[in-house]
């Protein structure tokens, strides 16, 4: 199963420890992410799409945040066999084995980059500082060098001036292009984007797209993209993960779950967005209700308070096992399997 | 909804221009073309879609109709029960009582409203600024707004911290509402919103519109949003229109470039949708430092000596669409086809 896996998460529960309580901001979520692929994972604010990456690269400010359980497996190989893997979620988030590995193995871009980039350096000084440290035996000299080169991949003009320009002076589509330079600098094996187009404009939304893609055939890297735009999600990913309050819900190759949606609420979400490319309808098909509030999360399936298909006695008793229904895809979803949550490993078992 | 063609609002040759300083002396140097030269009308109880890429003017558009900001020139007039009002010529007095007549929705649901005010102040706030209604009156009418938005009674006494995304936005329509305006210019009013609550909005809008008579110039850049809910579409561009037409027809039948790499730009929610998309190179032009000729000629694929030196005004190519390109005639443009999605 896991013979060209580069990253598999397997039960990770990363919780927030707050004076009102524990928000179970991911809470037992398990994928691989294979070499050269692109996984989706798709959801709305607060379903824990973020919280989840931002474990893998141990992000997440402690406290109150806090990986409770479950592994981040690496795979070192380029087969990949078990041997060598690194477990993230066992490592120091301060020590100097994850700083090893942000950016140089696994490097992020993020939404605003406005806010990613350090205001009081130049974008070529922030690259060549990440070129330097990742990379032994490059001197300065040849590293601004390299930092000209990789602004001029991702499609930036003049790229010997911009790299001594500060990021206020660039536009969001080109400063979202010297960030992926930057993340991209270091020949990374995994990208993490995170929300990377959701703050540009369609065209330059298209633009970033496209580079992205193309860069991902040319370096051959594997990308985790989160959105939570269904368009962009269609276009980009080769499986995609459907998160609803940090788990997930449904996942599928991109072709099977936009063809065959099982989980109500990824019908939901299909139903309720217009199409631009079929006839209109009268009135969107929205989802009733509204995302729950952290700490009044329904018992039984999460989003059972607002399913249209919801079975009393069923729904509301038991958290559904994310369950295999057809073959690589899986929904959790009492309609399709009656595997409950917490028996699956028994079941498999046995 | 719009069978009678009475006009509401017209809006000729608008211009907002902001003065750029510098300097010590904080000496104008040159100006912001925001908005340049805008010329539009709306129908009574239609909805117009305004749609462009950031910084292309559409916002300002808005907020110089409902005259948040004094335009530099041009006219807005709105056709109020057979008289005529030039809104860019009232006085304060006369704009402040005019007021009632058109409001707006923001894109922000957690900026716009005031923290420190429950939602029976909020949505009660304009009546009492417009001397409509106080006390028990104001109470029944807050009331009975709040409820037509999708709330419960039981949230007047609340705060706007206690209530997500959704349900702010939805206090923020019953505010605008509540005084009965006749022209709503809702600017990105779904676009802060979670997708399965945009839906909702969208909606509600749409209800809303239909049972309070209301005109709506709806501001948005996600094309499929703001074709749902209109009946035309404008399209901006570095502060000009560039295309009109009804909504269908602008969608199939696009006949500006810009409006063709616009839609081609949106992604679908199909992975086999692998239409060749119309890249469009470089970004848009500095309003400040408009391009001589059309502003888009620097992007487009089928520029031609004409569109770096004369500047195509708005034309009415077939009735009811009307396109500023110099070759809207000539070339044959690509817009959505409905039939390919439906053989995946």
């Amino acid at each position: 199963m896991a013979h060209d896996s580069l990253l598999e998460i397997k039960n990770l529960m990363t919780h927030f420890h707050l004076h009102e309580g524990i928000v179970r901001a991911v809470d037992g979520v398990s994928f691989d992410v294979r070499r050269g692929q692109t996984l989706g994972i798709i959801g709305e604010s607060g379903c824990g799409k973020s919280v989840t990456v931002h474990s893998i690269l141990r992000l997440v400010p402690s406290p109150p945040g806090n990986i409770v359980d479950g592994q981040i497996l690496l795979h070192q190989g380029e087969n990949g066999m078990g041997a060598g893997a690194i477990d993230l979620a066992q490592l120091d988030p301060r020590g100097a084995q994850i700083r090893a590995i942000r950016g140089a193995e696994i490097s992020m871009v993020f939404q605003e980059p406005m806010t990613s980039f350090g205001p009081m350096h130049t974008i070529g000084n922030q690259i060549i500082e990440t070129i330097l440290l990742h990379q032994e035996g490059v001197e300065s000299s040849d590293a601004r060098a390299l930092a000209i080169d990789n602004l001029r991949r991702v499609g930036i003009p003049r790229a010997e001036q911009i790299v001594d320009a500060y990021p206020h002076q660039l536009s969001g589509g080109m400063r979202q292009r010297a960030m992926i330079a930057m993340a991209l600098s270091c020949t990374p094996r995994l990208l993490i984007a995170d929300e990377p187009t959701t703050a540009l404009d369609v065209t330059i939304q298209a633009q970033i797209l496209e580079l992205l893609m193309a860069l991902q055939e040319e370096v051959g890297m594997a990308v985790i993209f989160i959105t939570h735009n269904l368009g962009v999600i269609a276009e980009v990913a080769d499986e995609v993960a459907v998160m609803y309050l940090g788990r997930i819900v449904e996942q599928a190759s991109v072709n099977e779950l936009f063809d065959n949606p099982q989980h109500p609420y990824t019908q939901g979400l299909l139903n309720s967005i217009p199409h631009i490319d079929e006839e209109k309808l009268p009135r969107l098909r929205a989802i009733e209700g509204v995302v729950p509030d952290p700490y009044e999360i329904p018992s039984g399936c999460a989003f059972s308070d607002r399913c249209p298909s919801f079975m009393p006695g069923t729904c509301d008793r038991a958290m559904p096992a994310l369950d295999e229904t057809v073959s690589g895809h899986r929904v959790r979803c009492f309609l399709y399997s009656d595997v409950e949550e917490g028996l699956v490993e028994v079941e498999n078992g046995g | 909804m719009a069978d009678d063609n009475e006009l509401l609002l017209e809006v000729n040759d608008l211009r907002m221009y902001f003065p750029i300083h510098k300097g010590l002396l904080r000496r104008t140097t040159g100006y912001v073309k925001a908005v340049d030269g805008v010329s539009l009308s709306i129908k009574k109880g239609e909805t117009l879609g305004l749609v462009g890429e950031s910084g292309c003017g559409k916002t300002t558009t808005g907020r110089c109709i409902v005259r948040v900001y004094q335009p530099t020139g041009g006219e807005i007039v709105f056709h109020e029960e057979g008289e005529i009002v030039d809104i860019n010529r009232l006085t304060r007095q006369e704009l402040k009582a005019f007021r009632r007549n058109m409001q707006m929705i923001f894109q922000d649901p957690f900026s716009s409203l005031n923290p420190r005010m429950t939602v029976l102040e909020l949505v009660g706030e304009p009546l009492l600024a417009h001397g409509i209604a106080r006390g028990q009156e104001l109470e029944d009418r807050v009331a009975e707004m709040v409820r037509a938005v999708g709330l419960r009674v039981e949230h007047l006494p609340r705060y706007p911290h206690s209530f997500s995304g959704g349900q702010r936005q939805r206090i923020g329509i019953a505010r605008a509402l509540v005084q009965r305006p006749k022209l709503v210019v809702c600017d990105e009013p779904v676009s802060a919103l979670d997708v399965s609550v945009q839906s909702q909005v969208v909606n509600l809008l749409q209800d809303l519109q239909s049972d309070l008579d209301l005109t709506y110039l709806f501001v948005a850049h996600d094309m499929s949003v703001v074709r749902q809910v209109s009946n035309r579409i404008a399209v901006m561009y570095v502060g000009k229109l560039v295309e009109v037409a009804e909504s269908e027809e602008l969608l199939r039948n696009p006949k500006h470039p810009y409006s063709e790499t616009l839609l081609s730009a949106v992604p679908r929610p199909n992975p086999h949708h692998h239409m060749q998309r119309l890249n469009l190179e470089g970004e848009p032009a500095d309003p400040a430092n408009a391009p001589p000729g059309c502003v888009f000629h620097p992007r487009c694929r089928y520029m031609e000596d004409i569109c770096q030196t004369e500047v195509p005004t708005l034309i009415e190519l077939t009735p009811g669409h009307h396109v500023a390109c110099h070759f809207a005639d000539q070339l044959a443009l690509q817009g959505i086809d409905y039939s390919r999605s439906h053989q995946a």
